[in-house]
Protein backbone atom coordinates (compact mmCIF):
# COMPACT_ATOMS: atom_id res chain seq x y z
CA UNK A 1 0.00 0.00 0.00
CA UNK A 2 1.28 3.67 -0.90
CA UNK A 3 1.51 6.43 1.48
CA UNK A 4 -1.22 8.29 1.35
CA UNK A 5 0.08 11.42 0.06
CA UNK A 6 1.17 9.29 -3.04
CA UNK A 7 -2.47 9.09 -4.01
CA UNK A 8 -4.08 10.24 -7.23
CA UNK A 9 -7.27 11.59 -6.42
CA UNK A 10 -7.97 9.56 -9.73
CA UNK A 11 -11.57 8.86 -10.44
CA UNK A 12 -11.34 4.69 -9.19
CA UNK A 13 -10.01 6.31 -5.71
CA UNK A 14 -12.56 8.95 -5.45
CA UNK A 15 -15.45 5.91 -6.51
CA UNK A 16 -13.66 3.77 -3.52
CA UNK A 17 -14.04 6.73 -1.22
CA UNK A 18 -17.56 6.75 -2.09
CA UNK A 19 -18.16 3.33 -1.89
CA UNK A 20 -16.29 3.18 1.78
CA UNK A 21 -18.75 5.90 3.52
CA UNK A 22 -21.25 4.42 5.54
CA UNK A 23 -24.34 6.80 4.36
CA UNK A 24 -26.35 6.40 1.52
CA UNK A 25 -25.35 8.27 -1.90
CA UNK A 26 -26.61 8.06 -5.38
CA UNK A 27 -26.84 10.16 -8.53
CA UNK A 28 -29.82 10.42 -11.02
CA UNK A 29 -30.48 12.02 -14.25
CA UNK A 30 -32.88 14.06 -15.20
CA UNK A 31 -35.05 11.48 -15.80
CA UNK A 32 -34.33 9.95 -11.97
CA UNK A 33 -32.69 7.16 -13.81
CA UNK A 34 -29.89 5.86 -11.07
CA UNK A 35 -26.44 6.15 -12.92
CA UNK A 36 -24.75 5.29 -9.77
CA UNK A 37 -25.27 4.21 -6.00
CA UNK A 38 -22.56 3.36 -3.27
CA UNK A 39 -23.27 -0.22 -1.52
CA UNK A 40 -24.31 1.80 2.25
CA UNK A 41 -27.17 3.28 -0.23
CA UNK A 42 -28.26 0.06 -1.87
CA UNK A 43 -28.19 -2.14 1.13
CA UNK A 44 -30.40 0.45 3.00
CA UNK A 45 -33.27 -0.96 0.55
CA UNK A 46 -31.94 -4.52 1.12
CA UNK A 47 -30.22 -4.30 -2.88
CA UNK A 48 -26.70 -4.47 -4.24
CA UNK A 49 -25.33 -1.36 -6.20
CA UNK A 50 -26.00 -3.74 -9.78
CA UNK A 51 -29.71 -4.35 -8.30
CA UNK A 52 -30.48 -0.53 -8.25
CA UNK A 53 -28.21 0.56 -11.73
CA UNK A 54 -30.04 2.28 -14.81
CA UNK A 55 -33.63 2.04 -12.83
CA UNK A 56 -36.05 4.63 -11.58
CA UNK A 57 -35.02 6.19 -8.23
CA UNK A 58 -38.62 6.25 -7.13
CA UNK A 59 -38.59 1.97 -7.97
CA UNK A 60 -35.85 1.53 -5.70
CA UNK A 61 -36.38 4.20 -2.94
CA UNK A 62 -40.33 4.63 -1.97
CA UNK A 63 -40.71 7.36 0.14
CA UNK A 64 -43.80 9.35 0.96
CA UNK A 65 -42.43 12.36 -1.79
CA UNK A 66 -41.86 9.97 -4.43
CA UNK A 67 -43.68 10.59 -8.05
CA UNK A 68 -45.17 13.76 -6.79
CA UNK A 69 -44.44 17.09 -6.86
CA UNK A 70 -42.83 16.94 -3.70
CA UNK A 71 -39.72 14.81 -5.58
CA UNK A 72 -36.37 16.20 -3.82
CA UNK A 73 -34.78 15.80 -7.17
CA UNK A 74 -37.10 17.68 -8.92
CA UNK A 75 -37.00 20.51 -6.46
CA UNK A 76 -33.33 21.29 -6.30
CA UNK A 77 -33.01 20.60 -10.40
CA UNK A 78 -35.40 22.82 -11.11
CA UNK A 79 -34.97 25.45 -8.94
CA UNK A 80 -31.27 25.23 -8.69
CA UNK A 81 -31.01 24.63 -4.81
CA UNK A 82 -30.04 22.25 -2.23
CA UNK A 83 -32.96 20.34 -0.37
CA UNK A 84 -32.15 19.43 3.17
CA UNK A 85 -35.40 17.22 4.66
CA UNK A 86 -36.53 14.07 6.36
CA UNK A 87 -39.07 11.73 5.17
CA UNK A 88 -39.49 7.64 5.72
CA UNK A 89 -37.89 4.93 3.40
CA UNK A 90 -40.43 2.20 2.79
CA UNK A 91 -38.81 -1.15 2.54
CA UNK A 92 -40.50 -4.45 2.65
CA UNK A 93 -43.32 -3.51 4.68
CA UNK A 94 -41.06 -1.59 7.40
CA UNK A 95 -40.63 2.10 7.34
CA UNK A 96 -37.20 3.88 8.02
CA UNK A 97 -36.97 7.44 8.71
CA UNK A 98 -34.50 9.07 7.01
CA UNK A 99 -32.83 12.46 6.43
CA UNK A 100 -31.51 13.18 3.30
CA UNK A 101 -29.88 15.96 1.38
CA UNK A 102 -30.15 16.29 -2.70
CA UNK A 103 -27.87 19.03 -4.51
CA UNK A 104 -27.82 20.06 -8.46
CA UNK A 105 -25.24 17.79 -10.66
CA UNK A 106 -23.57 19.88 -13.32
CA UNK A 107 -20.99 18.93 -16.43
CA UNK A 108 -18.03 21.03 -16.78
CA UNK A 109 -19.88 23.64 -18.74
CA UNK A 110 -22.15 24.52 -15.41
CA UNK A 111 -25.60 23.27 -17.13
CA UNK A 112 -27.71 21.22 -14.56
CA UNK A 113 -27.42 17.59 -16.07
CA UNK A 114 -28.58 15.07 -12.31
CA UNK A 115 -29.14 15.37 -9.09
CA UNK A 116 -26.89 13.97 -6.34
CA UNK A 117 -28.64 12.52 -3.08
CA UNK A 118 -26.91 11.42 0.27
CA UNK A 119 -29.37 10.20 3.15
CA UNK A 120 -28.66 8.21 6.70
CA UNK A 121 -31.04 5.99 8.32
CA UNK A 122 -31.84 8.42 11.22
CA UNK A 123 -33.77 5.41 13.56
CA UNK A 124 -31.71 5.33 16.12
CA UNK A 125 -31.44 8.80 16.78
CA UNK A 126 -35.55 9.21 16.86
CA UNK A 127 -35.53 6.71 19.02
CA UNK A 128 -33.17 8.81 21.61
CA UNK A 129 -34.64 11.30 21.52
CA UNK A 130 -37.85 9.36 21.91
CA UNK A 131 -36.44 8.06 25.28
CA UNK A 132 -35.00 11.50 26.37
CA UNK A 133 -38.59 13.28 25.79
CA UNK A 134 -40.07 10.46 27.55
CA UNK A 135 -37.66 10.82 31.05
CA UNK A 136 -38.07 14.78 30.57
CA UNK A 137 -41.88 13.98 30.80
CA UNK A 138 -41.47 12.21 33.15
CA UNK A 139 -39.72 13.97 35.75
CA UNK A 140 -42.04 17.26 34.68
CA UNK A 141 -44.39 15.13 35.98
CA UNK A 142 -42.88 14.00 38.70
CA UNK A 143 -42.36 17.75 39.39
CA UNK A 144 -46.10 18.93 38.85
CA UNK A 145 -47.20 15.77 41.46
CA UNK A 146 -44.40 16.81 44.16
CA UNK A 147 -45.51 20.98 43.73
CA UNK A 148 -49.34 20.17 43.76
CA UNK A 149 -48.42 17.54 46.90
CA UNK A 150 -46.85 20.48 48.61
CA UNK A 151 -49.56 22.82 47.87
CA UNK A 152 -52.08 20.52 49.26
CA UNK A 153 -49.89 20.43 52.56
CA UNK A 154 -49.74 24.11 52.64
CA UNK A 155 -53.61 24.41 52.04
CA UNK A 156 -53.88 21.93 55.42
CA UNK A 157 -51.54 23.99 57.18
CA UNK A 158 -52.43 27.18 56.63
CA UNK A 159 -56.40 27.31 57.43
CA UNK A 160 -56.97 25.88 60.80
CA UNK A 161 -60.26 26.60 62.19
CA UNK A 162 -59.45 26.93 66.36
CA UNK A 163 -61.91 26.97 69.24
CA UNK A 164 -60.95 30.03 71.48
CA UNK A 165 -64.01 29.87 73.37
CA UNK A 166 -67.28 28.29 73.90
CA UNK A 167 -69.40 29.44 71.12
CA UNK A 168 -66.39 31.22 69.50
CA UNK A 169 -64.20 29.84 66.23
CA UNK A 170 -61.54 31.72 64.93
CA UNK A 171 -60.05 31.69 61.68
CA UNK A 172 -56.40 33.22 61.33
CA UNK A 173 -55.48 33.81 57.72
CA UNK A 174 -51.68 33.77 56.80
CA UNK A 175 -49.85 34.08 53.73
CA UNK A 176 -51.89 35.16 50.37
CA UNK A 177 -55.12 34.21 49.94
CA UNK A 178 -56.07 33.12 46.41
CA UNK A 179 -59.39 32.07 45.46
CA UNK A 180 -58.89 27.96 45.90
CA UNK A 181 -57.65 28.42 49.24
CA UNK A 182 -60.10 30.86 50.11
CA UNK A 183 -62.75 28.32 48.98
CA UNK A 184 -61.36 25.63 51.68
CA UNK A 185 -60.97 27.93 54.77
CA UNK A 186 -64.97 28.73 53.88
CA UNK A 187 -65.60 24.87 53.77
CA UNK A 188 -63.60 24.33 56.67
CA UNK A 189 -65.21 27.45 58.69
CA UNK A 190 -68.74 26.47 57.56
CA UNK A 191 -68.36 22.83 58.72
CA UNK A 192 -66.32 23.40 62.29
CA UNK A 193 -69.51 26.09 62.86
CA UNK A 194 -71.72 23.41 61.91
CA UNK A 195 -69.90 20.92 64.07
CA UNK A 196 -68.98 23.53 67.09
CA UNK A 197 -72.77 25.40 67.16
CA UNK A 198 -70.99 28.80 67.82
CA UNK A 199 -72.39 32.11 67.23
CA UNK A 200 -69.20 34.07 66.54
CA UNK A 201 -66.60 33.56 63.84
CA UNK A 202 -63.65 35.89 64.29
CA UNK A 203 -61.44 36.33 60.80
CA UNK A 204 -58.05 37.73 61.43
CA UNK A 205 -55.91 38.55 58.54
CA UNK A 206 -52.97 40.10 60.41
CA UNK A 207 -50.84 37.39 58.73
CA UNK A 208 -51.90 38.66 55.04
CA UNK A 209 -49.19 41.01 53.54
CA UNK A 210 -51.39 42.55 51.43
CA UNK A 211 -54.62 42.28 49.52
CA UNK A 212 -56.77 42.78 46.63
CA UNK A 213 -60.21 43.06 45.78
CA UNK A 214 -61.03 39.49 44.74
CA UNK A 215 -59.03 38.67 48.07
CA UNK A 216 -61.63 41.33 49.76
CA UNK A 217 -64.47 39.54 48.14
CA UNK A 218 -63.38 36.31 49.45
CA UNK A 219 -63.42 37.49 52.83
CA UNK A 220 -66.11 39.46 52.56
CA UNK A 221 -68.41 36.19 50.87
CA UNK A 222 -66.88 34.18 53.20
CA UNK A 223 -68.67 36.55 56.05
CA UNK A 224 -72.35 36.10 53.60
CA UNK A 225 -71.88 32.43 54.02
CA UNK A 226 -71.39 32.85 57.95
CA UNK A 227 -74.30 34.92 58.48
CA UNK A 228 -76.46 32.26 56.37
CA UNK A 229 -75.20 29.95 58.75
CA UNK A 230 -76.87 32.16 61.58
CA UNK A 231 -73.47 33.22 62.65
CA UNK A 232 -71.60 36.84 63.06
CA UNK A 233 -68.67 37.35 61.57
CA UNK A 234 -65.89 39.67 63.36
CA UNK A 235 -63.33 40.76 61.24
CA UNK A 236 -59.92 41.82 62.81
CA UNK A 237 -56.08 42.74 62.31
CA UNK A 238 -57.01 44.61 59.06
CA UNK A 239 -53.35 46.30 58.98
CA UNK A 240 -53.57 50.18 56.84
CA UNK A 241 -52.75 48.58 53.55
CA UNK A 242 -55.69 46.27 53.56
CA UNK A 243 -58.04 49.30 55.21
CA UNK A 244 -56.99 50.87 52.03
CA UNK A 245 -58.13 48.51 49.29
CA UNK A 246 -61.11 47.55 50.88
CA UNK A 247 -62.54 50.93 51.22
CA UNK A 248 -62.00 51.63 47.55
CA UNK A 249 -62.98 49.10 45.67
CA UNK A 250 -67.01 49.08 46.81
CA UNK A 251 -67.67 46.55 48.85
CA UNK A 252 -70.60 46.36 51.10
CA UNK A 253 -69.45 45.41 54.95
CA UNK A 254 -72.84 45.40 56.65
CA UNK A 255 -72.98 41.94 57.85
CA UNK A 256 -69.56 42.43 59.19
CA UNK A 257 -68.20 43.51 62.33
CA UNK A 258 -64.83 44.90 62.50
CA UNK A 259 -61.94 44.90 65.18
CA UNK A 260 -58.84 46.10 65.73
CA UNK A 261 -56.82 43.40 67.42
CA UNK A 262 -58.26 39.80 67.82
CA UNK A 263 -58.61 40.17 71.70
CA UNK A 264 -61.08 43.46 71.02
CA UNK A 265 -63.12 40.96 68.58
CA UNK A 266 -62.99 38.26 71.50
CA UNK A 267 -64.05 40.80 73.95
CA UNK A 268 -66.65 41.90 71.71
CA UNK A 269 -68.36 38.02 71.17
CA UNK A 270 -67.80 37.32 74.84
CA UNK A 271 -69.68 40.17 75.71
CA UNK A 272 -72.52 39.40 73.76
CA UNK A 273 -72.37 35.65 74.32
CA UNK A 274 -72.88 36.62 78.31
CA UNK A 275 -75.64 38.91 76.76
CA UNK A 276 -77.53 36.44 75.24
CA UNK A 277 -76.97 33.91 78.25
CA UNK A 278 -78.49 36.51 80.70
CA UNK A 279 -81.39 37.36 78.18
CA UNK A 280 -82.02 33.20 78.15
CA UNK A 281 -81.70 33.09 82.09
CA UNK A 282 -84.50 35.81 82.03
CA UNK A 283 -86.62 33.76 79.97
CA UNK A 284 -85.83 30.57 81.93
CA UNK A 285 -86.51 32.20 85.33
CA UNK A 286 -89.63 34.06 84.33
CA UNK A 287 -91.18 30.34 82.57
CA UNK A 288 -90.39 28.91 86.07
CA UNK A 289 -92.41 31.19 87.68
CA UNK A 290 -95.07 30.91 85.18
CA UNK A 291 -95.25 27.14 85.79
CA UNK A 292 -95.13 27.41 89.47
CA UNK A 293 -97.82 30.26 88.99
CA UNK A 294 -100.18 27.70 86.69
CA UNK A 295 -99.45 24.89 89.61
CA UNK A 296 -100.78 27.15 92.19
CA UNK A 297 -104.18 27.66 89.98
CA UNK A 298 -104.59 24.43 90.11
CA UNK B 1 -100.90 16.42 52.78
CA UNK B 2 -98.19 19.73 51.95
CA UNK B 3 -94.70 19.63 52.00
CA UNK B 4 -94.38 21.77 55.76
CA UNK B 5 -95.70 22.13 58.95
CA UNK B 6 -96.31 25.09 60.99
CA UNK B 7 -96.38 24.63 64.78
CA UNK B 8 -97.83 27.43 67.17
CA UNK B 9 -95.10 27.97 70.12
CA UNK B 10 -97.11 30.32 72.03
CA UNK B 11 -96.16 33.57 69.96
CA UNK B 12 -94.11 31.94 68.08
CA UNK B 13 -94.57 29.92 64.79
CA UNK B 14 -92.21 27.36 63.99
CA UNK B 15 -92.59 26.69 60.28
CA UNK B 16 -90.93 23.27 59.56
CA UNK B 17 -90.19 23.08 55.57
CA UNK B 18 -89.61 19.10 53.94
CA UNK B 19 -87.26 18.00 51.54
CA UNK B 20 -89.40 18.81 48.57
CA UNK B 21 -91.36 21.25 48.11
CA UNK B 22 -92.59 22.35 44.81
CA UNK B 23 -93.31 26.48 43.66
CA UNK B 24 -97.12 26.28 43.93
CA UNK B 25 -96.13 24.66 47.97
CA UNK B 26 -94.21 27.60 47.99
CA UNK B 27 -96.79 30.19 47.68
CA UNK B 28 -99.36 28.14 49.55
CA UNK B 29 -96.85 28.29 52.55
CA UNK B 30 -96.32 32.02 52.00
CA UNK B 31 -100.73 32.94 52.69
CA UNK B 32 -100.84 30.51 55.16
CA UNK B 33 -98.25 32.03 57.21
CA UNK B 34 -98.80 35.48 57.13
CA UNK B 35 -102.14 34.52 57.77
CA UNK B 36 -101.58 32.43 61.11
CA UNK B 37 -99.26 35.51 62.17
CA UNK B 38 -101.81 38.27 62.04
CA UNK B 39 -104.65 35.73 63.67
CA UNK B 40 -102.49 34.74 66.57
CA UNK B 41 -100.35 37.83 66.84
CA UNK B 42 -97.20 36.23 66.48
CA UNK B 43 -94.16 38.59 66.67
CA UNK B 44 -91.36 36.03 65.67
CA UNK B 45 -91.55 32.98 62.55
CA UNK B 46 -89.10 30.22 62.71
CA UNK B 47 -88.70 28.77 59.34
CA UNK B 48 -86.44 25.50 59.82
CA UNK B 49 -84.93 24.01 56.65
CA UNK B 50 -82.35 21.74 58.00
CA UNK B 51 -84.30 18.96 55.43
CA UNK B 52 -83.83 21.06 52.56
CA UNK B 53 -80.75 19.45 50.61
CA UNK B 54 -80.76 22.95 47.84
CA UNK B 55 -82.20 25.92 47.82
CA UNK B 56 -83.13 27.43 44.50
CA UNK B 57 -83.31 31.01 43.33
CA UNK B 58 -87.29 30.48 43.72
CA UNK B 59 -87.72 29.41 47.14
CA UNK B 60 -84.86 32.10 48.11
CA UNK B 61 -87.10 35.10 46.42
CA UNK B 62 -90.40 33.99 48.31
CA UNK B 63 -88.41 33.38 51.71
CA UNK B 64 -87.55 36.96 51.39
CA UNK B 65 -90.86 38.13 50.34
CA UNK B 66 -92.61 36.39 53.66
CA UNK B 67 -89.85 38.33 55.55
CA UNK B 68 -90.93 41.68 53.83
CA UNK B 69 -94.10 40.67 54.54
CA UNK B 70 -94.08 39.45 58.33
CA UNK B 71 -91.91 42.75 58.54
CA UNK B 72 -95.29 44.65 57.73
CA UNK B 73 -96.63 42.52 60.20
CA UNK B 74 -94.99 43.62 63.09
CA UNK B 75 -93.23 40.05 62.90
CA UNK B 76 -89.80 38.68 63.01
CA UNK B 77 -88.66 36.02 60.50
CA UNK B 78 -85.11 33.74 61.34
CA UNK B 79 -83.81 31.27 58.71
CA UNK B 80 -82.81 28.12 60.75
CA UNK B 81 -80.94 25.13 60.05
CA UNK B 82 -79.25 25.97 56.84
CA UNK B 83 -76.99 22.87 56.05
CA UNK B 84 -73.01 23.56 54.92
CA UNK B 85 -73.53 21.93 51.44
CA UNK B 86 -76.65 24.26 51.00
CA UNK B 87 -74.83 27.71 52.08
CA UNK B 88 -72.21 26.73 49.52
CA UNK B 89 -74.34 25.91 46.90
CA UNK B 90 -76.08 29.52 47.48
CA UNK B 91 -72.64 31.48 47.40
CA UNK B 92 -71.98 29.49 44.18
CA UNK B 93 -75.25 30.81 42.53
CA UNK B 94 -74.53 34.27 44.07
CA UNK B 95 -78.03 34.10 46.37
CA UNK B 96 -77.19 36.54 48.71
CA UNK B 97 -80.58 36.98 50.73
CA UNK B 98 -79.89 40.49 52.53
CA UNK B 99 -83.89 40.53 54.06
CA UNK B 100 -83.46 37.50 55.91
CA UNK B 101 -82.18 36.71 59.44
CA UNK B 102 -80.10 33.26 60.22
CA UNK B 103 -79.62 30.63 62.76
CA UNK B 104 -77.63 27.98 63.32
CA UNK B 105 -80.78 25.76 64.61
CA UNK B 106 -84.07 26.40 66.07
CA UNK B 107 -83.21 27.03 69.84
CA UNK B 108 -80.56 29.46 68.64
CA UNK B 109 -83.50 30.93 66.16
CA UNK B 110 -85.54 30.92 69.12
CA UNK B 111 -83.00 32.88 71.48
CA UNK B 112 -82.59 35.28 68.88
CA UNK B 113 -86.15 36.01 68.47
CA UNK B 114 -86.16 36.88 72.22
CA UNK B 115 -83.08 38.83 72.11
CA UNK B 116 -84.80 41.54 69.33
CA UNK B 117 -87.38 42.43 71.64
CA UNK B 118 -90.21 40.88 70.50
CA UNK B 119 -90.50 39.39 74.09
CA UNK B 120 -92.78 41.37 75.95
CA UNK B 121 -92.52 41.50 79.53
CA UNK B 122 -95.93 42.85 80.19
CA UNK B 123 -97.97 39.84 79.24
CA UNK B 124 -95.48 37.05 81.07
CA UNK B 125 -93.86 36.15 78.46
CA UNK B 126 -94.00 34.16 75.14
CA UNK B 127 -94.22 30.89 76.42
CA UNK B 128 -96.75 31.34 79.04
Amino acid sequence: MEDLSEIKLDEGFLSEIINAITSGIFVTDLENNILMINPAGARMVGKSPGDCFDRKCYDIFDTPMCRSEQCTCKLSTSNNTVNHGETMLRVDGREIPIEFTSRPLRNHKGDIIGCVENFIDISERLEKDRIIMEQKEGLLKKREEDIRHLQDEILELSTPVIEVWDGIVALPLVGTLDSHRAHIAMQRLLESIEYTRSSFVIIDITGVPTVDSEVASHVLQTAGAVRLMGCETILTGVGPHIARVISEGDVDLDNIIVRARMTDGLHYAIGKLAERKESMNRVASLIEIGSSQAEYKK
Amino acid sequence: MEPFSVFSLGEILLVSIEEEIDDSSVQVLLDKVSEIVSRQKSYGVIVDLQNLEVVDSFLADHLQQLARTLKLQDATMVIAGLAVPVVMILLDFGIKLPDLAFALDVEQALLRLQEKGGYKEDNNGPLQ
